[in-house]
């Protein structure tokens, strides 16, 4: 009668990012690559916690957000130079190094009014809105991005920065 | 879940429309190729072409950069474009990005020979 086992699904300590978090240290060397790493990741974590595969839409957002910011560390950021992926509670947990101390360019203005959208400056914008935190650490050498990304629904659509 | 191959391929369709297939995972490596392939639909008499994504899997800002060139090409051209049978993957990277109304989005393929 002391509802542990009862209450066990619904814990603190219980789900997808329950006991060790799992970090995946191998250096990716495309977006493809770093894709299919943190598709393992959830696979392995989902397997091993017995929580459900989390909806397409978020699968499509954790894919967006790792893809982007490890084709942006190739292509803008002087190579990538770190990718960890780790599942925390409820999240994914991205740390995307790359060579170029300087910030990812802000994103140009929305969509001109005439309803023609620009073509080009959507990767940065995706990560912004996709993940729930993003933060960028300068270091001498580079930078690193760190993305958490929700698994599941609850607060998917807070968007939005504070 | 695991990651599928990219594809890019095309055909005339009964009717002579431009039918251009895309499906598997696609980013930035393949996208001059689908660019390749969606400009031949702008060749003299060309009426109509239909992107048939229903197999895409995975897409990226490249794949939208890609799609919104082809778009201001068929527009200046004055010939139709539509994709037909996008998946969750590919309607996200659109709506995410508040470009899903520039485009004109059918369920089937079917449907978009009617255009």
């Amino acid at each position: 009668m002391n509802g542990e086992a009862a209450g066990e699904q619904h814990g603190e300590g219980t789900g997808i990012g329950s006991g060790a978090a799992e970090v995946t240290a191998v250096l990716p060397v495309s977006g493809a690559q770093a894709r299919a790493v943190v598709l393992a990741l959830l696979e392995s974590r989902c397997r091993s916690t017995g929580v459900d595969w989390p909806e397409d839409v978020v699968i499509a957002d954790v894919l967006l957000v790792t893809s982007e910011l490890v084709t942006n560390a190739e292509r803008h950021g002087g190579g990538l130079t770190l990718f960890t992926a780790a599942v925390e509670g409820d999240a994914l947990h991205l740390r995307v190094g790359d060579a170029n101390p300087a910030h990812p360019a802000t994103p140009p203005a929305p969509a001109v009014p005439t309803g023609v959208p620009r073509i080009g400056g959507y990767d940065w914008q995706m990560v912004l809105r996709l993940a729930h935190t993003v933060e960028v650490t300068n270091h001498s050498a580079g930078k690193t991005i760190f993305a958490l990304v929700r698994l599941y629904s609850e607060g998917l659509n807070e968007g939005g920065a504070p | 879940m695991s990651g599928q191959e990219a594809a890019v391929s095309a055909r005339t369709a009964e009717g002579g429309a431009w039918l251009v297939r895309i499906a598997g995972d696609l980013d930035g490596d393949h996208m001059a190729e689908a660019a390749d392939v969606l400009r031949r639909g702008l060749r003299p008499g060309g009426r109509l072409t239909v992107v048939d994504a229903s197999g895409v899997e995975f897409a990226d800002s490249s794949v939208l950069d890609m799609l919104l060139r082809a778009r201001a090409a068929y527009a200046s051209a004055g010939v139709a474009l539509v994709i037909a049978g996008a998946g969750v993957p590919l309607r996200r990277l659109l709506d995410v990005t508040g470009t899903a109304s520039a485009f004109l989005l059918v369920d089937s393929v079917q449907a978009a020979m009617t255009y």
